[in-house]
């Protein structure tokens, strides 16, 4: 060391750190410190001696610092070993030149350097000055650009585009394989031909245009033109064309690439058709986009989008106000599925349905987003991006069809009627709550066919004929079979269906609602057995039976009478029966009857009918009016009866009574003249003689003469009722003064009875319109009676009085009276009050039914107010306003 | 008057009842005559107009009410007062519209006859 620095002293002498022992002072040092390249000065004990600024920049170390050293120490082991040759032959005296890759400290170096041995006065190399160039970035770059070259030509082989290399008279000059596989020529047939050969005709002016712009010095990138194939096949080609210079930087030529576009062109159209045609579809569909970026919450939004959303033009979007515009109901529906989609572990997709709420008034929206979340190679979510659609129609549509099928099965559920409902595939799709739980079965078991298990199997067939046909056909049924009930009875069920259509009017299946009708069905087949009782019985009938409808109209008649007419059943109907009744009673028969219905009251009439024995008969025509269960009217339902025996019978019994009358009478008028001529003798003889025996013979004489009139009256009495039976009591009406007629019959009382009083009030004016002689034998009944009945009693009061529209008689006795049972008995035909006291009193019973019935056929009343043993009122009105009827 | 200026004609086919007539008209002073048939009836009325004529309507198959239209008719007799006598309680009608001027119903009160008569002789002197 010591030496070294002695040395460097000696080289250096004055200590100066860049003069060292070299000796570079002053002018010399500045002018190396400001060279670029490095110096150093290494001796012959391979000190370095000196290093220059450049060096000291180079390296980052100051020349202090390695000044005076070895230079081993400086560039490390292996850099000194590799170095270490060079170094010797320039201290050996020889120039030495190299360019060597070294490690040194900061690193492997590509150095150059030229070492200058330095001889001192005597020629004797002491050191050398090396001049070294760091040419480490210089080799890597030429390294990269041979690289480049030679990726280049392997580029330029295997490349699928044409390069084609053109002087700039447009004549080639390369040709690669790809430009022969596009173009179809071989390099040797290719290179120095015009490339015009490759122009169509319609595109050769490009070139010269081409040649200009590339004489300018300017790169044409991807020029999309035209070019000719050796087989005359028109490409799509683009083009790149730069312009080569050579090392002065002129212009000789041009390198063209040329890719064949052809198929990426019609590519690109049909890409543009399908974007257009979806920029249209989403268009249509008012489609928004969106796109979503987590990392810096970027969001944004179509303009689609805004609108559904209806955010005024110019307002920012941001996650938060999409998270605000969140319906609130939906808002854990809506994250939910956003965060699901953002999960690295599931597939990034996201379609969802949720309402929103617009900006602008806060009204909800249903929206349907779709979207696809894209992960970094880290999982994380980098981009968001979907559509979002207005569906607030079709939710509503959906709705309402919600509702409307709600709707259906609720009331589907709730009607008593049993409903399914079948689908284009045949199949029952649908069975309402009533038949679920008639059936006692699921949805899921009587679905499809799954209903036939519970269908009678003598009835399973017939159902799957019918239903099969009815199908096919698209025509609705009825049929009726059995079902087993959930208690497992099995009963008859109507089955009545109709076809569905859809909105095209397709038949889409059936609908049916199906009752429970084994009730019915029993009492239907109830109805039928009676039908066929009555039928039977109807026949069996010797009466005539026959039924009309509201017209008056024959419906039915029965065996019976089509015996006797010997017509068939159909001529009878309507007004036919007619034909076989005497053209005597051809009208009035009919005419009673349409009497009769006007009223809606029992018919009853009699004619005679021409019978097919030839045989003309007396037939009494009865009917009543029959009605329906809900009370109308339905017609007539009645008999017919042949009465001729009875009518014979009555005729002759008609005939006896008169008979008897007369032949009673003629002896009885006989007797009653007699007996009152003698009385009449009697009372005009005075002798004396005859005094005692007088009061006998009278009392005698005027007894039978009573006896008589009473025998008379019986006899009257019968013959009325003969007449009242046979309906023939005729009357006599007359106007005339009822209480003069009440005066008159007093009178005529008074002359029977000794006991009674017979007193009448007479406030009656004016006169009534009636049969005089009847009403007289009215109030001489009742009168009569009241003196009968009343042995204990001292008074009988007649009044006659006018009460509103009528004229009112009453006569009140105070005898036995009448019990309150008996009060509309006495009216009856033959009735006598029975009871002791009664039976001591003698008559037919006859004589009030007789009253009764001259007082309604002058439609007034008849009646009595009595108590047992508290006399009796009997009163009659009659109409004042009478006329014939 | 005296009664026994009166000529009354009885016409009755039943001769019990036209012998009581009699018998009771003549008690009380008439002059009474007895027809059973319509044809001497006719006879005495030619003979003698009577001043009354009591007449039953049926008798024996001839019409009594034919007879009193006919004698209605008839100038010579119609100014006869008839009363006609019947069993038949309907018959009071048909004798009045026949023209007789009262009616009596069999079996009759005496007495009621006899006012008949005396009432329709009295009325007719009256006129």
């Amino acid at each position: 060391m010591s030496r070294s620095r002695k040395t460097s002293n000696e080289v250096n002498g004055t200590g100066d750190r860049k003069t060292g022992g070299t000796g570079f002072h002053g002018d010399l040092s500045r002018l190396l410190d400001s060279v670029p390249s490095m110096v150093t000065y290494v001796d012959q004990e391979h000190y370095l001696q000196y290093v220059n600024a450049a060096f000291e920049t180079h390296f980052g170390i100051s020349a202090a610092a390695v000044t005076g050293k070895p230079l081993a120490e400086f560039i490390g082991v292996e850099g000194y070993t590799a170095i270490k040759p060079y170094m010797e032959k320039a201290l050996a005296g020889q120039p030495v030149h190299y360019e060597m890759e070294i490690p040194l400290k900061p690193g492997i170096r590509f150095i150059e350097a030229t070492y200058t041995p330095d001889r001192d006065e005597n020629g004797v190399v002491r050191g050398y000055i090396g001049f070294v160039y760091d040419i480490t970035e210089k080799k890597k770059a030429d390294k990269i650009a041979e690289q480049k070259i030679g990726n280049l030509a392997a580029i330029v082989h295997s490349s699928t585009d044409a390069i084609i290399g053109k002087d700039l008279q447009g004549r080639i000059s390369s040709w690669n394989e790809a430009a022969e596989r596009i173009f179809g020529y071989t390099e040797a047939e290719m290179v120095g031909q015009s490339v015009t050969i490759l122009i169509p005709d319609d595109h050769l002016n490009e070139e010269p245009l081409i040649l200009e712009r590339l004489k300018k010095g300017e790169i044409i990138n991807h020029f999309e033109t035209k070019r000719i194939t050796k087989d005359k096949k028109i490409l799509d080609i683009s083009l790149t064309i730069s312009p080569v210079k050579d090392s002065q930087g002129n212009i000789i030529g041009a390198s063209k690439i040329a890719r064949n576009i052809t198929e990426e062109k019609e590519a690109q159209r049909l890409v543009r058709e399908s974007e257009e045609r979806l920029r249209m579809a989403v268009q249509s569909t008012r489609l928004g986009t969106w796109e979503f970026i987590p990392a810096t919450g970027l969001l944004t939004w179509s303009e689609e989008c805004r609108k559904i959303y209806e955010v005024p033009p110019g307002m920012e979007v941001d996650y938060a106000f999409f998270l605000a515009h969140i319906h609130p109901e939906d808002v854990d529906i809506a994250q939910g599925a956003i965060q699901a989609a953002m999960e690295a572990a599931g597939d990034g997709n996201y379609d969802i349905q949720y309402r929103i709420l617009q900006y602008s008034n806060r009204q909800p929206r249903w929206i349907r987003a779709q979207g696809k979340v894209f992960f970094n190679s880290t999982g994380e979510p980098e981009r968001f991006i979907g559509t979002v659609l207005d569906i607030t129609e079709e939710k509503t549509r959906e709705q309402v069809l919600m509702d409307s099928i709600e709707l259906f099965t609720t009331m589907a559920d709730n009607v008593p009627a049993m409903i399914w409902m079948s689908g284009e595939d045949k199949f029952c799709d649908f069975f309402n709550k009533t038949w679920l739980e008639y059936t006692g079965r699921t949805l899921e078991q009587e679905s499809n066919d799954g209903w036939l298990e519970n269908v009678h199997p003598d009835d399973a067939d017939r159902c799957i004929a019918n239903y099969n046909r009815s199908f096919t056909e698209a025509k609705g049924f009825y049929i009726e079979y059995r079902l087993k009930r959930n208690d497992g009875q099995y009963r008859w069920i109507a089955d009545s269906s109709a076809p569905r259509y859809n909105n095209e009017g397709r038949f889409v299946g059936f609908i049916s609602a199906c009752m429970d009708i084994d009730d019915q069905k029993k009492i239907r087949e109830k109805i039928q057995d009676n039908e066929l009782i009555l039928k039977t019985i109807s026949n069996a009938a010797p009466v005539g039976l026959w039924m009309t409808d509201t017209n008056a109209m024959n419906t039915f008649v029965n065996e019976t009478w089509i015996k006797w007419t010997g017509m068939p059943f159909e001529q009878h109907l309507g007004v036919g029966w007619l034909e076989k009744v005497l053209e005597e009673d051809k009208l009035d028969a009919p005419a009673r009857f349409w009497d009769a219905m006007s009223k809606r009251e029992k018919y009853s009439t009699e004619f005679r009918l021409l019978r097919a024995d030839g045989e003309i008969r007396w037939c009494l025509s009865e009917g009543f009016p029959y009605y329906h269960f809900n009370g109308e009217f339905a017609g007539y339902a009645g008999s017919v009866t042949d009465i001729s025996e009875l009518k014979k019978l009555e005729e002759r019994k008609d005939d006896f009574i008169k008979m008897a009358s007369h032949e009673l009478k003629t002896p009885i008028t006989s007797i009653k003249g007699y007996v009152q001529l003698l009385l009449n003798i009697y009372e005009e003889m005075n002798d004396e003689k005859f005094q005692s025996s007088q009061t006998t013979v009278k009392s005698s004489l005027v007894t039978i003469s009573k006896q008589v009139s009473k025998l008379t009256r019986l006899i009257s009495e019968l013959l009325d009722l003969s007449r009242i039976e046979s309906g023939k009591l005729e009357l006599h009406k007359t106007a005339f003064d009822l209480g003069a007629l009440a005066e008159e019959t007093a009178q005529d009382i008074r002359l029977t009875t000794t006991r009674h009083a017979i007193i009448v009030e007479n406030d009656f004016e004016g006169t009534i319109y009636g049969d005089k002689d009847r009403i007289a034998q009215v109030l001489l009944n009742l009168l009569t009676n009241a003196v009968k009945y009343s042995p204990d009693a001292d008074s009988i009061e007649v009044s006659v009085i006018k009460e509103k529209a009528n004229a009112v008689i009453k006569v009140r006795d105070n005898g036995i009276g009448i019990d309150k049972k008996d009060h509309q008995n006495i009216f009856e035909r033959f009735y006598r009050v029975e009871g002791k006291s009664e039976q001591t009193y003698p008559g037919f019973g006859i004589g009030l039914f007789i009253a009764n019935e001259i007082i309604s056929r002058h439609d007034g009343r008849i009646w009595v107010e009595s108590e047992k043993a508290k006399g009796s009122l009997f009163i009659v009105t009659l109409p004042l306003n009478a006329k014939d009827s | 008057m005296d009664k026994s200026a009166y000529q009354i004609l009885v016409i009755d086919d039943d001769p019990d009842i036209g012998l009581m007539i009699k018998i009771v008209l003549e008690y009380k002073g008439y002059k009474v005559l007895v027809a059973e048939r319509p044809d001497k009836a006719a006879t005495h009325i030619r003979e003698k107009l009577p001043d009354l004529i009591v007449m039953d309507m049926l008798l024996s198959g001839v019409d009594g009410t034919d007879i009193c239209k006919q004698l209605k008719q008839d100038p010579l007799t119609a100014p006869v007062p008839i009363i006609m006598i019947s069993a038949h309680p309907n018959a009071k009608e048909i004798c009045m519209e026949a023209g007789a001027d009262d009616f009596v119903l069999k079996p009759f009160d005496i007495q009621d006859l006899i006012s008949k008569i005396s009432w329709l002789l009295s009325s007719r002197q009256t006129k």
